[in-house]
C-alpha cells in the first residue's frame, strides 16, 4: 500500500513537469512568422500607438541625413505584421519662424519581400535643430490607421549634394538630388539622381519624362573628358548614368534637364562638384 | 678646345631635353637637338617611357594613381648649324599611351606635336681672340644664347580624339623664347648651365570635344608658363659624362572664353640625372632617369611621374670652322 502511494505520486510529479516542460516550450519558442529583414538596413525607431506600430528602418546609415536615404518600414496592427499594401509616409519640417514645408518622399511605401520591408527613399532638404527647425512625421497604412505628429532628428550631410532652381519666368520650383556617385573615382562612375518638382514646396512630385545632358568639367585643369552617358529615366523620378573623371582631383559635373522638349535648367547650367580620388 | 665643346654640347643636351620633360596631358616629352660648335648637323633617335605614378590637385596634395598609365615616346630628331651663331632643330614624336581603366579603352597610339627649335649663340665660353697680334683664350665669358622655337599641333588633342587615350598632342601652336647660359666652374670637369625660357600658347576654338559637336563652341587658351633648368655636369674623362637636372615650371591660370580660371595655375619640378657615353666622336649614347617628388606640396594641378629614356645621336662633322 506504502509502495502504491509513492508509486502514484511518482506519476503524478512527471506529469506535471512534463505539462510544464510543454507548456514552457511553447511560451518561449513561438513559430516565428516576423519577416527577416535585410541586414543592410538598421532599425532606428519605433513610433506606437492603440494597437498600431510603425518600425522606421534605414539602409543609409544609423542615423537620417540631409539628403537622399533610403529607408523601409514594419508595420504591426495589434501585433501582426502586415506585409501587403502600403505605408504612407510624410515628413514635414516646422520652423519656430516662418511657414513649415515638406520634402521629396516615396508617394508610397510598398513591401518588398527582398528586403522585408515596405521600402523608398526620402530626401530631407534640411536639417533639424533644437532651437528653430523640427522635423516631424506622419505615419498611415493604406491611406489609414495613422499616427500623426512624432518627431525626429536629420542631421547635416557633407557628402549630400542637391540643386534648387526656378526656371526662368516659372513658379515650379525643381530639385535634383545626387543619389550615387558620390564617392568618385578615377574612370567611369555611376551617375544616379532624382528629380522633383513642387508649386507648393509642401508636396514634391517625381519628374518621369526628363532628359538629362551630363558634362564633366575639370575647372583646375580646363578640360572635360570622353565616354560619358547622359542619365536615363529609371522610373519614379530616379535617372542614372556614367561620367568619366579622367584623373584625380575635383571635377564639376554639370547637368542639363529638359523637360517637355523646353530645358529647365539655366544657362550655364549648375554643377555638382566630386572630389576624385 | 674640342673638350671645351663637348662640355657646352652636353649640357646643352641634357638642359634642353629637361626643359621639355615637363610638358603634361597630352603630347609626351621631346628631345631638343642641340649642335656643338664643331658639329654641323645631326640624326637623334630617343625613346622614353613615362610612367603617371600621381597628380598634385588643386590644393597641391599628391593623390597616387592606382591604375596602370603611362605614356611610351619614340622621337626622331635633327639639327642644322648655319654658321656659328645660329642653328635649328627639329623633333617628331610619336607617342604611344596605355591607361588601364574599368570600361574604357587603354591603349592609343599617333604622332605627336612637331617641335621647331633654334638659338642664336651670343658667346661661347673659351673663345679665341687677338691682342696686339696674339691670339688669347677668353676664360671669363660664359655661354650665352637666346633660344627660340614653337610647337606645332599635329598630334591629335581632345577636340578630335575619341578618348583621352587617343591623344597625343595639345592642338594648339606654342611659341617659346628663352635664354642658355653656362659657365666652367672646373676646366674640363664640371660646369654649371642654367636655362630660362617663357611658353606663349595661343588660344584654340573648340567647336567638337571628343569628335562630338559641341552646341556652344569654347575657346581655351594656357596661361603664360616659365620652364626653368638648373644643371651640373661632370666630365668623367672624353669619353664619358654624368648630368644632373633641377627643372620644373610655372604657369599662370588658363582662361576659357578669355575669363580667366581662378585656381588653374600649375606647377611642378623634378630632378634628372643622365649619363652619356661616346664610343665614336660621332656617336653619342645617353641614358637618364627623371623623376618627381612624390610628396604634397611640390606640385599643383600637374600630373607627376618616373621617367626612363635613351637617345642615340649621330653627328655630322663642321668642316667650316
Amino acid at each position: 500500500m506504502h509502495i502504491n502511494i509513492y508509486s502514484d505520486m511518482k506519476k503524478i510529479i512527471l506529469l506535471l513537469f512534463a505539462a510544464a516542460f510543454f507548456y514552457s516550450c511553447n511560451k518561449d519558442n513561438p513559430v516565428n512568422t516576423e519577416t527577416p529583414v535585410n541586414p543592410n538596413y538598421t532599425k532606428l525607431f519605433t513610433v506606437d500607438s492603440a494597437g498600431i506600430k510603425y518600425e522606421f528602418y534605414s539602409k543609409t546609415g544609423a542615423i537620417l541625413l540631409v539628403g537622399y536615404n533610403e529607408i523601409g518600414f514594419k508595420v504591426f496592427l495589434n501585433g501582426a505584421e502586415q506585409k501587403t499594401g502600403y505605408v504612407n509616409y510624410i515628413p514635414v519640417m516646422y520652423h519656430t519662424a516662418g511657414p513649415g514645408h515638406g520634402t521629396p518622399v516615396s508617394p508610397k511605401f510598398n513591401f518588398n519581400d527582398a528586403d522585408g520591408l515596405f521600402t523608398g527613399y526620402v530626401s530631407y532638404i534640411m536639417l533639424s535643430d533644437s532651437s528653430t527647425s523640427f522635423w516631424y512625421g506622419d505615419y498611415g497604412y493604406n491611406d489609414g490607421n495613422f499616427i500623426r505628429h512624432r518627431n525626429f532628428d536629420v542631421v547635416q550631410n557633407p557628402n549630400n549634394q542637391m540643386r534648387f532652381w526656378l526656371p526662368q519666368g516659372s513658379t515650379t520650383l525643381y530639385l535634383l538630388t545626387v543619389i550615387s556617385g558620390k564617392d568618385a573615382k578615377i574612370g567611369l562612375n555611376d551617375f544616379r539622381c532624382i528629380l522633383h518638382s513642387s508649386d507648393d514646396q509642401i508636396t514634391y512630385n517625381e519628374v518621369d519624362s526628363a532628359k538629362m545632358y551630363i558634362k564633366p568639367w575639370m575647372p583646375s585643369h580646363g578640360h572635360g573628358s570622353s565616354s560619358n552617358t547622359n542619365p536615363v529615366f529609371l522610373g519614379n523620378g530616379h535617372y542614372q548614368g556614367k561620367a568619366n573623371y579622367t584623373m584625380a582631383g575635383e571635377w564639376y559635373l554639370y547637368d542639363s534637364i529638359e523637360v517637355n522638349n523646353q530645358f529647365i535648367t539655366p544657362t550655364p547650367t549648375f554643377y555638382f562638384i566630386f572630389d576624385v580620388r | 678646345m674640342k673638350k671645351i665643346i663637348f662640355i657646352i654640347f652636353l649640357s646643352f643636351l641634357f638642359t634642353a631635353g629637361q626643359l621639355r620633360s615637363q610638358i603634361c596631358c597630352g603630347g609626351g616629352v621631346y628631345d631638343i637637338a642641340v649642335l656643338s660648335l664643331n658639329k654641323k648637323a645631326l640624326f637623334s633617335a630617343g625613346y622614353k617611357w613615362d610612367n603617371f605614378n600621381g597628380v598634385w590637385d588643386s590644393g597641391s596634395e599628391w593623390i597616387k594613381t592606382k591604375q596602370t598609365n603611362w605614356q611610351m615616346t619614340p622621337s626622331f630628331s635633327a639639327a642644322y648649324r648655319f654658321n656659328k651663331h645660329l642653328q635649328a632643330g627639329v623633333s617628331v614624336p610619336f607617342v604611344i599611351n596605355r591607361n588601364e581603366l574599368a570600361g574604357l579603352p587603354s591603349s592609343g597610339s599617333g604622332i605627336g606635336d612637331v617641335v621647331l627649335s633654334g638659338r642664336y649663340e651670343i658667346f661661347h665660353e673659351y673663345s679665341l681672340y687677338t691682342v696686339n697680334k696674339k691670339t688669347k683664350m677668353d676664360e671669363k665669358t660664359p655661354y650665352l644664347a637666346v633660344t627660340f622655337g614653337m610647337t606645332l599641333p599635329t598630334g591629335k588633342s581632345d577636340d578630335k580624339a575619341d578618348s583621352e587615350i587617343d591623344i597625343t598632342g595639345k592642338g594648339f601652336y606654342t611659341a617659346m623664347l628663352g635664354v642658355s647660359f653656362i659657365k666652367t666652374i672646373l676646366k674640363n670637369k664640371f660646369q654649371f648651365g642654367a636655362d630660362l625660357s617663357w611658353l606663349h600658347s595661343f588660344s584654340k576654338t573648340y567647336d567638337e570635344y571628343y569628335n562630338r559637336p559641341l552646341t556652344n563652341s569654347f575657346k581655351r587658351q594656357l596661361g603664360e608658363r616659365l620652364n626653368y633648368a638648373l644643371t651640373m655636369n661632370y666630365l668623367i674623362n672624353m669619353k664619358s659624362s654624368v648630368s644632373l637636372a633641377f627643372a620644373g615650371f610655372v604657369q599662370g591660370n588658363h582662361s576659357i572664353d578669355e575669363k580667366s580660371v581662378p585656381g588653374s595655375d600649375e606647377n611642378s619640378f623634378g630632378l634628372t640625372a643622365s649619363y652619356t657615353y661616346y664610343p665614336l666622336t660621332y656617336i653619342r649614347l645617353t641614358p637618364l632617369v627623371k623623376m618627381n617628388f612624390p610628396y604634397s606640396g611640390i606640385g599643383t594641378n600637374a600630373p607627376g611621374s618616373f621617367l626612363v629614356g635613351i637617345n642615340l645621336v649621330y653627328y655630322i662633322e663642321n668642316l667650316d670652322d
